[in-house]
């Protein structure tokens, strides 16, 4: 399948990362020959066949609602680029 | 081979060597490597650790079972007193705040962390050429890759600059570069090891695992690390079992051989009814063998002469359990057997000779003489107690589900008798998980080949050593036959679709605004996330990235990610089926020994390949290990993969050791 230009720059897009041009030629040609070869699967006969999620059978693991040890906001704040307040900063949204 | 940890912490508890000194020469031995193995040396806090540790075992305290042991983790294990990049731009100034339970459970056990190794950036790829700070080179050749993603912590312990080193293995990452550098690469059961502080990438497959030298330290560090910890909701109670079993304690009748009431029912047909009201004292370990005789007599209207002659030809009319016997006979040579029957006086004696009970139990509790029956719990208690050994060290077979559950309530492992070869299956899985250092496998295995992965585009040599390996448990009495897994030339294409599209959800928490690399050149928020992103990432990681955003986005959804975890189901199917005749299946690690540097890096499509054979496993969350089996023309190390049943580690790295310590004969 042909992976254009339009539907690389689709996918950074999607996938929040800015794309310089030349990383767009070449990138479009690796996705193009991966997706070619994952497009493999189309031939497979799957009708009536349950999807696999995760393998372990285990669901709703419940834990106790209690209060534990957990980092303090100094210590999160502290892996942020930028903080002011008490709180991270990042460019003006509105 | 031997342990190389147990000699270590040995030397440092008795004194002969010091946790400083171990840490020491560890850390020079690091800073003297060049093939760019190790990204960061964790020089004060491994000392310091070090120092806390020899002061314990001065005090007499308890310094734990890797009491001064230092090991490596690959760098996207959470640390402290280091930095954590996942050979990332992203992290590259990132200092984690807590620590990875695993890292946290090596430590409580007394092993210091001298370093972080080197990956491919966020463990994406297969050679470590994608890290964000150089290739690292192969234990064995420089010219070469030292496979990935955890190829730094496979060379460190190739190299002997630490005796383990931790890795995360999401397609093969631990397994595959434990291969190309000759050492033994362990990725268990999907959820017996939390992940918790291990940076994610695919996480329905990522586990967390071993690299070693031998496969007793990889059992013992998997002792440690099994297990929840309530921060990783996805691991199981701890199966791989710390129990040790030393006795088989067995009921008799309905077990070993059909008993007097079967056989009387047989005679008797008429009289079922009567016999079985009239049993039931006897049941209960009441009354003598004269009473016993009269009261059948009495039943079915017999004189007691008779009656009695006809109970001792009891024996020729039974139905023994030969193969249950037989595999009583084989447990003996390992562990203690007991049996444990409520039974009339002098029926037993009919059944077995005392040949035979000297034949086949170390001791026999029978209800009537200890005027106990169960399932009351003294007489499981006293059976314990006569063979040595404690309750909990016991496995106990009945075909009553009271009596069963009696012995359950006591501590031993309970075993419901229904199946006999079911039961014996079970039984030999229990014994080979149970961690007995001094039992290896007894039992004759059935071991499948997987043809499709010594087919056309794998290296001779590889097929070589895969076929030599073959041989060995051959010889070793093990059958080896070529099983098909058709499916396995899907698991590739399923594993390039289902991995991106868990991990590219994964990493959008790397945005440049909580922690990470943010662009310095962002002005809008959108730049923030868009640069910080392109600037943080290696190509690899945005392809990857993006062909999970291609395989979940609308329209190709269901065409890709709905049908991969569809044909993840009939790969699995495949597996199972194999599983029901099969104990193992063994196979190479991967088509090739370590390739040149440089080689693949221009076609990430030949480089996805490296993964081939050790991505279904992955899919499938089944343990697998890969085990050096020698080397090519050239020198370069080649492994092998055992692949076992989901949750027997036990079983399978016991095996392992089996073949292991048949090598070096």
């Amino acid at each position: 399948m042909k992976i254009t230009r339009e539907e690389v720059r689709r996918l950074a897009e999607l996938s929040n990362i800015f794309l310089a041009d030349e990383e767009i030629d070449y990138l479009s040609g690796d996705l193009e020959k991966i997706v070619d070869y994952i497009s493999e699967l189309s031939e497979l006969d799957t009708v009536g066949v349950e999807p696999t999620y995760q393998v372990t059978g285990l669901e709703n693991v419940w834990q106790a609602d209690e209060v534990g040890e957990h980092l303090t906001r100094e210590e999160l704040l502290a892996l942020a680029p930028a903080v002011r307040d008490n709180c991270v900063k990042v460019p003006k949204v509105l | 081979m031997s342990s190389e940890i147990l000699r270590i912490v040995k030397s440092v508890k008795s004194g002969k060597s010091s946790a400083h000194a171990e840490v020491e020469a560890a850390i020079s031995r690091a800073e003297a490597d060049k093939t760019n193995a190790i990204l960061e040396i964790v020089r004060e806090r491994a000392l310091k650790r070090a120092d806390e540790i020899d002061q314990k075992i001065v005090a007499g305290k308890d310094a734990g079972r890797l009491a001064g042991v230092p090991f490596i983790a690959k760098d996207n294990f959470l640390t402290l007193g280091s930095k954590t990049t996942a050979a990332s731009k992203m992290l590259e100034n990132f200092e984690a705040p807590l620590q990875a339970t695993a890292i946290e459970r090596l430590e409580a056990e007394g092993a210091i962390c001298i370093g972080k190794s080197n990956l491919d950036s966020f463990a994406h790829g297969g050679s470590t050429e994608n890290s964000a700070f150089g290739v690292t080179k192969n234990a064995v050749d420089e010219t070469r890759v030292a496979g990935g993603s955890s190829g730094g912590s496979a060379v460190v312990v190739a190299r002997g600059i630490v005796p383990f080193a931790l890795g995360s293995d999401t397609g093969g990452s631990i397994r595959q570069p434990a291969s190309f550098n000759g050492v033994i690469g362990y990725k268990p059961t999907y959820g017996m090891i939390s992940r918790y502080g291990v940076v994610a990438m695919a996480s329905s497959t990522d586990v967390v695992g071993p690299i070693a030298r031998s496969v007793e330290d990889v059992e013992l560090l998997c002792k440690i690390l099994a297990g929840p910890d309530g921060r990783d909701g996805t691991v199981f109670p701890n199966y791989f079992s710390k129990r040790r079993i030393k006795a088989i304690i067995t009921d008799c009748f309905g077990v070993l051989s059909t008993g007097i009431l079967d056989y009387l029912d047989e005679l008797y047909p008429k009289h079922h009814n009567e016999i079985f009201e009239m049993h039931k004292p006897f049941d209960k370990g009441e009354g003598t063998f004269q009473q016993f005789v009269k009261t059948y007599a009495d039943a079915v209207g017999s004189n007691q002469e008779d009656m009695l002659q006809k109970i001792q030809g009891a024996r020729s009319k039974a139905k023994r359990n030969e193969k249950f016997l037989s595999s009583i006979e084989n447990w003996k040579k390992n562990y203690k057997i007991g049996l444990l029957s409520n039974v009339t006086p002098g029926l037993f004696e009919i059944y077995f000779t005392p040949e035979e009970e000297k034949k086949y139990f170390d001791d026999v509790v029978l209800s009537f003489q200890e005027k106990l029956v169960k399932p009351d719990p003294k007489i499981y208690e006293l059976a314990a107690r006569r063979l040595g050994v404690k309750p909990e060290e016991c496995i106990f077979v009945d075909d009553s589900q009271a009596n069963v559950d009696a012995a359950t309530a006591l501590g031993m492992l309970g075993v419901l008798f229904d199946d006999t070869e079911k039961v014996i299956k079970d039984i030999d899985r229990i014994l080979s998980q149970s961690q007995d250092e001094t039992v290896g496998v007894s039992r004759k295995l059935k071991i499948g080949l997987t043809k499709e992965f010594i087919g056309d585009g794998v290296d001779q040599s590889v097929i070589d050593r895969t076929h030599e390996f073959a041989a060995k448990l051959e010889k070793l009495g093990h059958t080896v036959e070529e099983v098909g897994l058709p499916m396995a030339k899907y698991a590739l294409p399923i594993y390039y679709i289902v991995t991106p599209a868990e991990l590219s959800s994964n990493l959008a928490r790397y945005d440049g605004v909580r922690y990470g690399l943010r662009a310095a050149d962002a002005k809008t928020l959108a730049e923030v996330y868009g640069r910080s992103r392109d600037q943080g990432f290696v190509d690899e990681n945005k392809r990857r990235i993006m062909i999970g955003s291609y395989v979940l986005s609308s329209g190709y959804f269901d065409a890709y990610y709905l049908q991969a975890q569809k044909a993840r189901t009939l790969l699995i199917r495949e597996f199972d089926k194999l599983f029901e005749e099969y104990d193992f299946l063994i196979g190479p690690v991967a088509p090739t020994p370590a390739f040149k540097i440089g080689e693949n890096i221009a076609d990430p499509l030949k480089m996805y390949m490296a993964d081939i054979m050790t991505a279904p496993a992955s899919l499938a969350g089944l343990p697998a290990l890969s085990l050096p089996a020698g080397i090519d023309k050239n020198g370069l190390p080649i492994g092998v993969q055992i692949i076992g049943r989901m949750k027997d580690d036990g079983a399978l790295l016991g095996f392992a050791r089996s073949v292991e310590g048949a090598k070096n004969d």
